[in-house]
This record gives C-alpha cells, sequence and structure tokens, in this order.
C-alpha cells in the first residue's frame, strides 16, 4: 500500500500532507498527556513490529503482492495516538533509507496507514470489545510494569476477535483511501492528448484493483498479525502481570518495578528478533503490489504508456534501495534492512521517552 | 624526626616567607601552629613538603637533608612523599580526579601498591570518612566539608607517618567543624607525628601537646 | 562578548569528556569481561577496515551490528551517545552537501555513513570503559608513555578548567546588569580582557597547584596501569572477530 512517487500529482501531496499535519499534532499532543513517559520507548517496538510486518510480502495470484502494517494492534496496545506516530515513524524511514513509498507522498502514505488504518481499526475494535476502550493502550498500566488492562480470560477471547475484525476494517478502509487517491488522478491531471499525468488508473480500476487484495489475502495477513501478536503479547504479559501486580502491592520501590519491566520486555525484543531472521521469506513472493510499480514497470501493467508525470519527477536516491544492496544476496541485505529499520525506530523512540523523562525528572525507561 | 635549622625563605618577587626559623618535631607528637595571617604558616608547611626550598638553613628529615637536588631522584621523592601527608588549605586544589573513590586510591597507584591492596585501603578509608556513599560522585560536586573529608582520605590512605594539615576546619560549619576535630583526634598517638595549623582555639586546645605561634617577623616561637 | 567566550570555557565543564561515564554504566556491558586492550585495538581495526572499504556493504553491515547495540542501551546512555555522534554527522554531510548538488549524492550519503560509524564505535567504546580502563589499554598496546601521560592531563585538566570558567562565567553573568550606552559597552571590553586575563592566570596557578597535590601524593611523571586484566576465554572469543573483520571486508569485495 505503499505510494510511490509520481502516481499521485503534487497537489494531491501537499492536501494530504496538509491533512494529515493535525493528526500528527492531536496524536503528539495526546501522548505527552496521556501516556506514561515509559511507554514511550515502547512505541519505538511498535514500530518495529509495523515496520517488520511491511517487509513480509505476500504474493496474490495475478502478480501482485501486499504487506500487514500493524497499525491497529499498535492502536490496541498503546492507544491510536501512539500507533499514530509509531507507523509514520516506521513509514518514515522505509521512504528515507530503504525508498520504500515516495518523499513527497509521505503524506498520503501517512494519511491512509498511520491515521485512518488506526483509527477505523481501534474504534470497530472498540465497538465490538469495550474493554479495549483506552486511547492510552492496554499496555498503559499504571505507570511501573507492562500490567495489560482487560486480560481476564473472559475478555481475552473477545479482544482477539475484536482486534481480528479491527484490524481487517482498518486495513480496508487504508487500502480504499488510498485508491480513491489513485483513482481520482486520471480525472484531474490529464496533459493536452488527454493520458493522465501520473497514476494512470481511474476509480473503476483503481478500487477494485487495491480492494481485491485487501478483502483477501492482505486483509488476512493483517489479521493473523494483528491477532498472534496480540496473543502473544497477552500470554508474555500474563505472567509478568501477576508479578508487578504483586510487587505494586508491596514495597514501592523501584527495583521491582525494574525487574519487572526488564522481563516484560524480553519476549518482545525476541519475537522482534525472529521476525528480523523470518523477513527474507518476504522475498519468496515475486511481483509487485498494486500500485508500487516502478517507472519501467507501469506501461506493462496495463496502462499502455508511461505518465509524463513519472518520467519528469523528482527523484531520491535511498541508501538501501528496495531494502537491496549491491554486492549482497538479496536475503542478506534483506536482514541487514530489517536490522537497520529496528534498530533505529527503537533508538528513536526511546531518545524521545530519555528526554521527555530528563525534561520532566522521572527515572528513564 | 624533623629539624629545621635556621630556614630562611624569600619568595621569588623578595618577599620575606620564614626569618630564621628553627623546629624540632618528635613521632608521636601533635603540635599546633598558630598565628596571624601572612606570618608565614603556609610557606612553612611548603617547606616540610618538599615544594619550596630555603635559600639558607637546614631542613632534616631522620638525620637526612632534604635538598632540591635529594628530591630530584624519583626514588628519593617517592620515599620522601610517602612519609609525608599534607592536607592543603583549600581542598578544592587538591582534588583533581573523577571521583572520590579515584581520589583517595590515587595515591596508592603511585606507590606500586597491587590491586587488591589498593581497593582494601580505598574501601577502608572511604568508610573511615564516611564516604562510601558518595564513592562515585565527582569531588567537585561535594559540599565544604565533603570536600575536605575526601581530601583527608586521600591523604591518610597513604598511611604516612608524618601529617601535616593546613587549615583543616576552615571554611566548615560547627558541625562539619566537630566531625573533623572528632577525625583528627583519633589519629594521634601511635608513632604518628601530627601539624596543623588552626585557628581554632578548641582544638588546639584539645589537640596539642605543644603549641607553636608564628609572628608577624615570620620568626617562630 | 566576555560572556559568549566564557560561556564556551564552561561548555569544557560539561561532562561528556573522555572516560567520564557514570560507574553504573561503566564496565557492565555485554563485553565487560573481554580486555580493554583488546576491545580498542578491534575498535580501531573496524574503523581502519571501514575507512578503507570502497564500497557501502561492508561499513553497512559494521552500521547496523553498532545500531543494535546502541538499541539495546539504557536512556541516559543512548542520549549521552547520539549527543557525541550527531554533531560530526550533521558536520560531515554539511561539508559534503555540494556534492549533493553537483550530482554525486552517494560521495555525500557514504562519507557521511562511514563518518557515522567510525564516531558510533568510539561512543560505545567510550560508554563501557573508564579512562584508567582506556589508558591501560593504550599502555597495553605499547602507545609512548608520554603520550598517554599527555593525554590524560590534557583530559584531567580541560575537566578541572572547565569546571574553573563555569564558576567565572556564573560570576560574570550574576554581575552584570543589562544596560546600554556607549560609556558601559567600553567598560564592558575593558572588563573583557582583564577577565579572559584572569582567566589564564588562573589556570597557569591552577596547573602548578595541581602539579603540586600530585607530587605530594607520590606522582612522579610516570603513568601506572591502574587495572591489569586476567585474560580468559571471552578474550579469544573475542580476538576471533579480527580475522573475522577482515575476512568480511574482502568478501564483501573491498
Amino acid at each position: 500500500m505503499h505510494i510511490p512517487d509520481h502516481y499521485l500529482s503534487p497537489q494531491t501531496c501537499a492536501i494530504m500532507t496538509a491533512a494529515v499535519i493535525p493528526a500528527w499534532a492531536v496524536s503528539i499532543k495526546k501522548i505527552r498527556l496521556e501516556l506514561p513517559l515509559k511507554k514511550i520507548s515502547l512505541m519505538g517496538v511498535g514500530a518495529a513490529f509495523s515496520f517488520l510486518g511491511m517487509m513480509f510480502n505476500i504474493p496474490l495470484p495475478g502478480g501482485t503482492t501486499g504487506h500487514a502494517v500493524g497499525g491497529t494492534l499498535i492502536a490496541i496496545l498503546l492507544g491510536p495516538y501512539a500507533a499514530c506516530i509509531s507507523v509514520s515513524m516506521a513509514l518514515l524511514l522505509q521512504a528515507l533509507l530503504f525508498g520504500d513509498g515516495g518523499i513527497l507522498a509521505f503524506g498520503a502514505n501517512c494519511f491512509n496507514m498511520a491515521f485512518v488504518l488506526p483509527f477505523v481499526g481501534y474504534a470497530v475494535a472498540c465497538m465490538i470489545s469495550p474493554a479495549l476502550r483506552n486511547t492510552s493502550g492496554i499496555m498503559a498500566g499504571s505507570g511501573t510494569g507492562t500490567l495489560p488492562r482487560a486480560s481476564a480470560p473472559g475478555n481475552r477471547k473477545r479482544n482477539l476477535i475484536a482486534a481480528a475484525i479491527g484490524s481487517y476494517a482498518g486495513i480496508n478502509a487504508a487500502s480504499l483511501c488510498a485508491a480513491i487517491e489513485f483513482g481520482i488522478q486520471p480525472m484531474l491531471f490529464r496533459d493536452a492528448a488527454g493520458n493522465a499525468l501520473y497514476c494512470p488508473y481511474d476509480l473503476r480500476i483503481a478500487i477494485p484493483g487495491m480492494m481485491i487484495g485487501h478483502l483477501t489475502i492482505f486483509g488476512l495477513a493483517e489479521v493473523i498479525f494483528t491477532v498472534a501478536i496480540l496473543s502473544f503479547v497477552y500470554a508474555t504479559m500474563a505472567d509478568t502481570a501477576s508479578a508487578a501486580v504483586r510487587e505494586q502491592a508491596s514495597a514501592d520501590s523501584a527495583a521491582p518495578a525494574a525487574s519487572g519491566k526488564a522481563k516484560g520486555d524480553l519476549p518482545l525484543k525476541v519475537l522482534l528478533g525472529a521476525l528480523i531472521v523470518l523477513t527474507p521469506l518476504g522475498l519468496l513472493a515475486e511481483g509487485t503490489a498494486w500500485g508500487e510499480w516502478g517507472v519501467d514497470e507501469i506501461a506493462a501493467t496495463g496502462a499502455g504508456y508511461t505518465p509524463e508525470g513519472m518520467l519528469k519527477g523528482f527523484t531520491f536516491e535511498a541508501i538501501l534501495p528496495d531494502y537491496s544492496l549491491e554486492g549482497l544476496p538479496d536475503w542478506t541485505a534483506y536482514i541487514l534492512a530489517a536490522v537497520i529499520g529496528t534498530a533505529l525506530l527503537l533508538i528513536i523512540f526511546r531518545a524521545a521517552a530519555a528526554l521527555a523523562s530528563k525534561k520532566l525528572g522521572e527515572p528513564a525507561a | 624526626m624533623i629539624v629545621l635549622n635556621d630556614v630562611t625563605y624569600r619568595y621569588p618577587d623578595g618577599t620575606p616567607g620564614l626569618n630564621h626559623v628553627s623546629l624540632h618535631l618528635h613521632a608521636g607528637e601533635c603540635c599546633v601552629l598558630t598565628g596571624p595571617n601572612g606570618s608565614g604558616k603556609s610557606t612553612l608547611f611548603r617547606i616540610l613538603n618538599g615544594l619550596a626550598f630555603p635559600q639558607s638553613g637546614s631542613y632534616l628529615l631522620d638525620d637526612q637533608p632534604i635538598t632540591e637536588s635529594y628530591l630530584r631522584n624519583k626514588k628519593n621523592a617517592a620515599a620522601f612523599h610517602r612519609r609525608i601527608g599534607y592536607l592543603f588549605q583549600n581542598s578544592e586544589t587538591q582534588l583533581f580526579t573523577r571521583s572520590v573513590e579515584d581520589e583517595v586510591a590515587f595515591g596508592l597507584w603511585q606507590l606500586g601498591l597491587s590491586e587488591e591492596e589498593v581497593h582494601a585501603r580505598t574501601d577502608h578509608y572511604l568508610d573511615m570518612l564516611s564516604l562510601t556513599a558518595m564513592r562515585h560522585r565527582a569531588p567537585f560536586h561535594l559540599s565544604g566539608g565533603e570536600k575536605k573529608r575526601c581530601a583527608l582520605a586521600a591523604v591518610l590512605a597513604m598511611e604516612p607517618q608524618v601529617l601535616i594539615m593546613d587549615e583543616p576546619l576552615g571554611g566548615l560549619d560547627e558541625e562539619g567543624q566537630r566531625w573533623i576535630s572528632d577525625c583528627i583526634l583519633s589519629l594521634k598517638g601511635k608513632d604518628r607525628l601530627i601539624l596543623a595549623a588552626t585557628h581554632s582555639r578548641s582544638l588546639a586546645d584539645s589537640l596539642a601537646d605543644r603549641i607553636l605561634t608564628m609572628d608577624k617577623e615570620h620568626g617562630i616561637h | 562578548m566576555t560572556e559568549s567566550i566564557l560561556k564556551i570555557l564552561s561548555l569544557l565543564s560539561e561532562r561528556d569528556l573522555p572516560g567520564q561515564v557514570p560507574e553504573h554504566t561503566a564496565g557492565k556491558g555485554l563485553l565487560k569481561n573481554i580486555a580493554p586492550a583488546l576491545r580498542l585495538f578491534t575498535a580501531l581495526w573496524c574503523i581502519l577496515l571501514c575507512a578503507l572499504s570502497h564500497n557501502a556493504v561492508f561499513v553497512i553491515g559494521v552500521l547496523a551490528v553498532e545500531l543494535v547495540r546502541l538499541a539495546l542501551l539504557p536512556g541516559k546512555s543512548l542520549l549521552r551517545v547520539l549527543r557525541r555522534v550527531i554533531p560530526p554527522v550533521l558536520f560531515s554531510l554539511l561539508i559534503l552537501l555540494p556534492g549533493f548538488f553537483l550530482g554525486h549524492p552517494r560521495t555525500m550519503l557514504t562519507i557521511s555513513m562511514k563518518v557515522l560509524t567510525t564516531v558510533l564505535i568510539l561512543a560505545l567504546l567510550n560508554e563501557d570503559l573508564r579512562w584508567q580502563q582506556i589508558t591501560a589499554s593504550f599502555h597495553a598496546l605499547h602507545v609512548p608513555q608520554v603520550f598517554i601521560l599527555t593525554l590524560d592531563m590534557t583530559v584531567r585538566f580541560l575537566d578541572l578548567m572547565g569546571r574553573m570558567s563555569q564558576a567565572m562565567y556564573e560570576a560574570v553573568t550574576l554581575r552584570t546588569v543589562s544596560s546600554s550606552g556607549k560609556q558601559y559597552d567600553r567598560s564592558r571590553m575593558k572588563a573583557a580582557g582583564g577577565i579572559l586575563g584572569t582567566v589564564f592566570l588562573r589556570s597557569e596557578i591552577m596547573a602548578a597547584e595541581v602539579t603540586e597535590a600530585m607530587e605530594c601524593r607520590c606522582f612522579d611523571g610516570t603513568f601506572r596501569i591502574y587495572e591489569k586484566h586476567k585474560r580468559g576465554p571471552a578474550d579469544y572469543i573475542y580476538a576471533l572477530l579480527i580475522p573475522l573483520l577482515l575476512a568480511v571486508f574482502f568478501l564483501t569485495g573491498r
């Protein structure tokens, strides 16, 4: 669902960026007010999961691929505002370092995947399971350990179902937005000869083209990704949670809380490590996702011509374009890209948490 | 132990420092040096510590003449400074490492002691001067009293036979003064020679076996 | 102007000098049992190979490992390392910016990436090792004593002078009342010379006093190793990194 550069006109890009800026502003404000400082570094973990999820490409019969995003997952765990920022950071890294998603189209990508996806997914999930209603997420806890609320077994099952349906709704809402953004380009931006300057496929083609994949396989991927990781979180946090509850009930000292936190983080880090190692599986899917073709590919997809806007537009050279590196086998470069992306996301959010806690004089995570 | 014979010292700019000073100090003795500001107390201490050398007269430590050429030899200098510990008037000058622990251990490393012994002595003197809790803090972050204790610990850790203290109670509050006084009193005795310059009557009375007074003419009696 | 100069001097007292790592982080990393000299040598070896590398593959590989190490640091250490790493990288990007506009964006990225990797390796090493360990490593690597001693004294005096300048800066700030007028400006200019001269003279005096204090504690100009490391199996395993890095360097096409 990453929209590359030159598929949307600069005007569309500007409008979409303007549309997502208020979402960022409100999210940052809400995070400052509602999210405990210690959870800001967990946003980095969330962003890392989203980043890795987006590296697992899944093939669709017909030759295109897609991937999960994990926005709804982060929205449930840390709140929709945190999800907005986390996914935005993951998308930023992908655009700058790996050339996955355009620079000018960054605003549009964030609007779809960092705003629409998590907020719609969260809203739908909360409608089905009101126990998930917490804009700081179920991992907000009481500020010490990673104590998930609503972790009672009965609630848990309902939460997982809600998360499944919510994530499915979220990813499809996002892909619909992307499809509309694609589809209106030929209507609004044409050259003198009547050819589209940017994306050549109108709504009649763009919507089914994007939606078929997401209503089927990619939606399923998002559901599996969300439910699997949420179950993992419930399972590992349950042990830490009961220990943290006992420790919270006893003396109010920093050491037990710190050990509870450390234990809570380790399973997540192990899971991150496992996902990194498995990312080359994403290379098995050949073909390019709908709407992510390169300039050289688009004519062959059925358009018959390469729109002028794509030929003459601004180009950006990423360090690891398409997660590959000259001189390295694809799978090695893919793992390297996963490692670098994950590490950078963790660093950025942990540094933000440390800076914020320094300003407030609180102990850092 | 320490003998000064008719020592006269002038600063490079001609200012008189000491004027025909003679002194006999014995092991196990505790002497307090008093006198008005500018009478030469600090100058006397600098000479006793081998940091300045008199233009006339002699300085003997256990019958060994202490001269500039004698201390130019590294072995002699090491042996000399090991025997004489000097607590500066201004503790800030004396603290130059990055942590209290390093400050106390610095002299011990210079003595070439083993790692175990350095750590053992450091722990002992940090504990003795109630500095264990702040062992990792930078000396410059300590309060006046704490800095004094840190400097004292660094000097005591080398277990000198002669302990020279220039205004040990200077700049301290009442509690700090009491603490340091008690500490110095506990060091009295055995074979250690203690020489302290102070304006404190109470310290002089409680500590001194002998009181030496310097006058405005830079003499001593 | 006086305040600006003194402020710059007082920045010397910022606690980011080498080896000035709080004890609760120094010597507690995963590699705490490895000989500091070996770690220093491996870091320098890695930096050398990164500098000699003609393509980005080796550098990116090393960068990936260092970023993982950075990501695992506690919050305060993370900020400390980032504070050290970001300025040189930004500076190199700025210096190489003309290359970007002249059609060589890759050069800017590659060199900046090498700068990032190099500074990151050293900053992470500094987080783990205390100053005594660093100077002991130089000694173990047979660096001439006069060099180590000069380095040690330089860092020591940077620390001390920085704190002195900080105090003077505070004094100047407190005594400077906001005003305007030619007479006021002239008097400030006069004061500037006096204050800077005082800083210089006080530094001289301080240097003499500190040297005397060190002499009184038996310092004779000889550099002493403060800690001796006992070699263990971890050292031999870590030492395998040296040929491994060289092998990867050649395999990735230099």
